[in-house]
């Protein structure tokens, strides 16, 4: 077990050396120039202007600045700072990151909730009128864009409706009901397909048979036997969902107006504000690299096999 | 099976003429007696390859002809929007747009009519012109992408499961490190990077999807040579001397590139999807470019009041995806025995 958990461990020091890399580089490669945009409208004077480049090592050449960055972010845990609106992107991202994170856990329970119910269902009723039902209805909402579900679900059951706040957070927990729905709904429709396939197959298998000729009452071999086994690959799926999610919804929070990570990001995009898009990445980058370890090794604790692979 | 080994190993030594059917493993092969004793197939006389039992049951599949008819559909449509615009009465052209009439009245955001089937834009423009003629960026961007990405998907992630060791080592933490990136963020970061807003198009898109695409389709084909690799035609090949290229070619990629092969088309609507999202988002294509995400973005502050604007791209975008979606899961249903 302590080998498998340092082995794991260590293995994220290269992917996130090459992913920050990559993305440093790229950020470098965006336009913009950081410190005209300190004067806005105005031309800065020479010596304020030689001042910042020396503060943010603009002047340094690219490989000095990524390893100044680096430094900063290993030793302080510090993200860098935007010039443009004069803050940290540390104290920016801890803004909008509780609106992400409320978002993606909301959607995830739904996932839960209603993508393995009904994946249940569908592989205890195989080809009879519900397993149809979920296999159209999952087929549906997987060729339906996000953007395009958010604007349909927000003009219907916002608007004409008036069953949800159309935008915004105005409105408390509530306001997070309709955007966690739609952030769901794709990994919903997979959980649910994951789900029946899986259950069905676990249930062919000899030990099933076996609970059965013992007379074990069907909710316990399902329950106990059968469901056990077939989620695997279900909880495997959600874990890696959750670390994605949790690095911000770009599309959901655009469509919603809701002020959180993915929000930001595509705010700073557009304002060339490099410092919060690199900041940004990285940041859902090390969410997610840092929750995916946790899973595996929640999962290595729960199931022997995958120690000893 | 021996003896397609056989035939191949003869091959080597000059004589290439022989059609040989690719091996088959003996889950198919089982399937297919087990198929043939219910009276499935026709004729065992014929040799059964994986694609054909496939397609034998494929073709009695009703989803299987829906979505060739919705590929087909847009597929067409991207090649001659011409056609499908021609009955229309409102302009035939996409970029023929005009604020007000000859007699003054306003023209943009017409609801749907008898002469704008679709209604009209914000600008004016004949909004079922528009969606038509939209169906190009779509079928180029899905095809383009997939087609780049499965071209290093295929080469990545078979060199990686064929050779192991460093050189599998290697690609798979590269592989890592592109799966450790939230795709979106990663491609609207390298979308503005290689190119100012202006001045990016088709080509730039085409090339951040493709070449940040490609990390899942190798993963996916690199497992499976992991197991073709492993099998005894596999062993029986090596035996009669045959290169490690010509084992490739020859036995380990035919049989381990269906599942590569379905995801791929799976897929195509995904990339579809993504391009849309990016043009949505503003980061993708730009005016004057007709793409469905775009005319969603263009629209984007008006689609409460003016649903239409929404609705036609919408659905036009949806049903494309849903074609290679269920062409997709229809093909790997036919190829996989366990669900016959």
């Amino acid at each position: 077990m302590f080998r498998y958990i340092l082995r794991r461990i260590l293995l994220i020091i290269p992917t996130f050396i090459g992913a920050s890399i990559i993305i440093f580089f790229a950020g470098f490669l965006l336009p913009g120039d950081p410190v005209s945009a300190f004067g806005g409208e105005r031309e800065l004077p020479e010596n304020l202007r030689r001042t910042l480049e020396e503060r943010y090592h603009f002047d340094e050449p690219v490989w000095k600045q990524y390893g100044f960055y680096m430094q900063g972010l290993v030793t302080d845990f510090d993200l860098g700072e935007s010039v443009l609106r004069r803050r940290s992107v540390n104290s920016i991202f801890a803004d909008a990151f509780p609106n992400t994170a409320r978002l993606a856990i909301l959607a995830v329970a739904i996932e839960i909730l209603i993508g393995i119910v009904a994946g249940i269902l569908a592989a205890l009723r195989k080809d009879k009128f519900i397993d149809q039902l979920v296999l159209v209805t999952t087929t549906l909402v997987v060729s339906i864009p996000v953007f395009v579900l958010g604007f349909t679900a927000q003009t219907m059951l916002g608007v004409q409706l008036d069953w949800f706040p159309v935008a915004g957070l105005n409105e408390g927990a509530y306001s997070y009901i309709l955007p966690a729905f739609v952030l769901a709904a794709l990994s919903l429709a997979y959980i649910a397909r994951l789900t029946r396939t899986s259950l069905v197959e676990t249930l062919r298998a000899d030990y099933i048979k076996t609970a059965q000729a013992k007379g074990l009452r069907s909710t316990r071999v399902v329950g106990r036997h059968g469901l056990r086994n077939a989620l695997i690959p279900v909880v495997t799926f959600i874990g890696i969902d959750f670390a994605f999610l949790m690095g911000g919804a770009i599309v959901t929070e655009t469509v919603f107006s809701i002020p959180g990570v993915g929000f930001q990001l595509v705010r700073a995009i557009g304002q060339r504000d490099n410092a919060i898009v690199v900041g940004f990445t990285l940041a859902a980058v090390i969410i997610f690299l840092v929750i995916s370890l946790l899973i595996d090794l929640l999962y290595a604790a729960l199931d022997p096999r995958i120690r000893y692979e | 099976m021996s003896d397609v080994d056989f035939r191949d190993g003869h091959a080597e030594s000059g004589d290439r003429d022989y059609s040989t059917e690719h091996d088959i493993g003996t889950e198919e092969a089982y399937a297919t007696v087990e198929a043939a004793v219910e009276g499935e197939v026709e004729g065992l006389e014929r040799a059964a390859s994986l694609w054909g039992d496939a397609w034998i049951q494929l073709r009695r599949r009703v989803v299987f002809w829906i979505a060739v008819g919705l590929i087909t559909l847009f597929t067409v449509m991207a090649i001659v929007p011409q056609v499908f615009v021609s009955p229309s009465p409102a302009t035939h052209d996409p970029t023929d747009c005009r604020l007000r009439d000859d007699a003054g009245e306003f023209q943009d955001r017409l609801r749907p009519s008898r002469e704008h089937w679709f209604g009209t834009d914000v600008q004016g423009c004949d909004y079922y012109a528009r969606v038509i003629y939209g169906a190009r960026v779509s079928i180029i961007i899905g095809l383009g992408v997939t087609i780049l990405a499965g071209i290093l998907g295929v080469l990545l992630g078979g060199i990686s499961g064929f050779y192991g060791g460093a050189v599998d080592q290697t690609i798979s933490r590269f592989v890592d490190i592109l799966f450790a990136m939230p795709f979106l963020v990663i491609a609207i970061l390298f979308l503005n990077a290689i190119a100012t807003p202006g001045s990016r198009n088709l080509g730039h898109v085409l090339l951040v999807l493709g070449v940040f695409g490609w990390p899942t389709l190798s993963r996916i084909f690199r497992a499976s040579v992991i197991q073709a690799r492993g099998q005894d035609y596999v062993e029986a090949a090596r035996a009669l001397g045959a290169s490690n290229g010509r084992i490739l070619v020859r036995h380990v990629v035919p049989n381990a590139i269906a599942p590569t092969i379905v995801y791929a088309t799976i897929a195509i609507g995904g990339v579809i999807a993504a391009e849309a999202t990016l043009s949505f988002l503003g980061v993708g294509l730009q005016l004057p470019a007709i793409s469905w995400g775009l005319m969603i973005n263009t629209a984007q502050t008006r689609i409460l009041t003016d649903p239409h604007l929404l609705f036609f791209p919408g659905v036009a975008l949806s049903l494309t995806v849903l074609g290679f979606l269920l062409l997709g899961d229809v093909v790997r249903d036919a190829l996989d025995p366990r669900l016959r």
